[in-house]
């Protein structure tokens, strides 16, 4: 009798339980089809949209716990039903993501061909082609996670101790000879996000895939940039050590001045190419990005970066193409020059790199208007840029590498950045 | 005695699950010991859906077919509640540890994310085999109600 009432109430939390579940899920699965303008939806967007094939399985699960707990209490077919169409209609909508993978490789596949021709495949030798993901996208590698490959790493080395702040890069490099692998040693600068506010490079900056393309023979550095100190609190980890009161003319000088150490100290330390840099970065670090990569030759910004290094391609990840009023001295009609010159697209001329963009069909943060406008402006010069869209990704849908947008993504970034090594 | 069709087909289904789970086992190894690039692993990727899908078909039809008053029924039944848990607490492992592994390189936390991965993942596969076989080697006794 005591045993008959424990299983009953274990029977009611289940089923308690399972209607949570399916009350969190609804919550859950507006974020990942819809804009909900407060910041706990905000945040968990980042996330869901990356995780939707567990959130799938989860449902389907609790679906059928949930029909099994009521057969035995309630005997009407149609609670049954209910139950049913419901369980699965969210894991439906959760596989979403999931199953739009394919049109994510349609749309890349059109913008390599459309960039590189139809054969462009053929311009990666095999040898070459064997270190690289044989894929788009495969379900170990998004059940089980991404691979997490071997390379040095040097982190905290101090690189700007300047107007009261201390700057710091990890730089990531291939174990052994680079010059043997896709990446020839060729350098990538990467620029972490975070509003110009937040962010730190490390743990918010990707590591895994720093990791990646560093066993494919790139040198990574993984760089800091002084943040403008809002006051605002954010759950992105951020160090005090890099805050103050910085424009957009402080962080391009202070990245700039990072260039200018690469080429009289970094290069040689890693065994860098400076014949083939690369600069990345996502959300702001996207903008600093575009800023630097398609500034570089701009005369606005003479004598501020090396002269030693040659830009071979640039990768905006959900770049904003603007220039944040907080972040300039004065307004667009007081100081038109600087919100110019902060703003990527105007940026853009012949002697520019190609570019390729991440850009997620569900960001609510940063649009795809603003990749579209850097493309639109790029191939107004005759230049390459390659827009990687994806749907139903929401702002940093790249962070968790193994996910089915990052699969697909560092598939064609790989490819993006052999090819691009050898551009004029 | 006679053979019933539906007392067949979940024959052939616990018996193509127990094949299924096994490969996807043996592959899992295979991917934690050898992550290499190769294209074998899209290939048995679909291998681990096709194993996962089938567990969750048996788990929903089962009841249907149970005679949860005897006492193969009533066992067979309590192992279905623990596997659908085990399957929800295993997937929640995973996707923890992936979300740890993938911002935290090393130390404790990263082992413990691996560690979460990969025992969410055997538990899984491991508990499904148990389970298809439970099924597959009861199916002629008493317990189950194919009429």
């Amino acid at each position: 009798m005591i045993k008959f009432k424990k299983m009953n109430i274990l029977k009611i939390i289940l089923i308690n339980i399972c209607l949570l579940t399916f009350i969190i899920g609804i919550y859950f699965t507006a974020i990942v089809l819809f804009e909900i303008p407060n910041s706990l939806a905000m945040t968990l967007s980042y996330f869901l949209g990356q995780i939707s094939g567990f959130l799938t399985i989860l449902y389907i699960l609790t679906t059928i716990l949930l029909l099994k707990l009521l057969s035995t209490r309630y005997k009407k077919a149609w609670i049954s039903k209910i139950i049913l169409i419901f369980g699965f209609s969210l894991a439906l909508l959760n596989s979403l993501p999931l199953i739009s993978t394919p049109f994510s490789i349609q749309n890349a596949e059109n913008e390599f061909n459309l960039a590189y021709g139809s054969d462009w495949r053929s311009t990666i030798p095999n040898q070459i082609e064997s270190y690289m993901s044989p894929t788009q996208f495969n379900f170990y590698g998004y059940f089980l996670g991404f691979p997490i490959k071997d390379c040095n790493v040097d982190v905290d080395v101090l690189y700007y101790d300047n107007d009261g702040i201390r700057l710091y890069f990890d730089a990531y490099y291939p174990k052994g000879d680079g010059s043997r692998l896709p990446g020839n040693n060729s350098v990538i600068i990467k620029i972490h996000g975070g509003g110009w506010q937040h962010g730190d490079k490390s743990l918010g900056n990707v590591l895994v895939l720093n990791k990646y393309l560093a066993s494919q023979g790139y040198i990574v550095f993984d760089i800091q940039y002084g943040l403008f100190d809002s006051g605002i609190s954010s759950f992105i980890p951020t160090p005090d050590y890099v805050k103050g009161n910085f424009t957009l003319h402080d962080m391009v000088y202070q990245i700039g001045n990072f260039t200018k150490l690469l080429e009289t100290t970094y290069a040689s330390t890693y065994n860098a190419n400076l014949n083939s840099v690369f600069i990345m970065g996502g959300s702001a670090g996207g903008q600093l990005t575009g800023v630097i990569g398609l500034g570089y030759n701009d005369p606005y910004f003479a004598g501020n970066f090396s002269n030693a290094i040659k830009i071979k391609g640039i990768v905006p990840i959900y770049p904003p193409d603007f220039a944040p009023s907080f972040l300039l001295p004065g307004d667009e009609l007081s100081n038109p020059l600087a919100f110019e010159k902060f703003t990527p697209s105007n940026l853009a001329d012949a002697s520019d790199p190609p570019a390729l963009i991440f850009q997620g069909l569900r960001d609510d943060l940063v649009s795809l208007d603003n990749a579209e406008r850097i493309k639109s402006a790029l191939a107004s010069n005759g230049i390459n840029c390659l827009l990687l869209t994806f749907p139903f990704a929401a702002h940093a849908s790249d962070l968790i590498v193994g996910n089915s947008y990052s699969q697909v993504w560092v598939y064609y970034l790989e490819r993006f950045l052999y090819i691009s090594q050898f551009s004029s | 005695m006679i053979i019933k069709k539906p007392q067949i087909f979940l024959k052939k289904l616990s018996n193509v699950s127990i094949f299924l789970n096994i490969i996807t086992s043996a592959l899992g190894i295979l991917y934690l010991i050898m992550p290499s690039p190769s294209i074998l692993y899209d290939v048995f990727g679909v291998f681990m859906i096709f194993s996962w899908s089938l567990n969750l078909i048996i788990l929903s039809i089962i009841d249907k077919y149970l005679n949860k008053s005897s006492t193969i029924g009533k066992k067979i039944n309590r192992h279905s509640y623990f596997f659908i848990v085990s399957f929800i607490i295993c997937l929640l492992m995973m996707v923890f540890g992936i979300i740890l592994t993938n911002f935290i390189l090393s130390g404790f936390l990263a082992i413990l994310g691996s560690l979460m991965i990969i025992s969410g993942f055997f538990l899984i596969v491991i508990y499904g085999i148990y389970y298809s076989l439970l099924i597959f080697t009861t199916l002629s006794k008493e317990g189950w109600n194919f009429d």
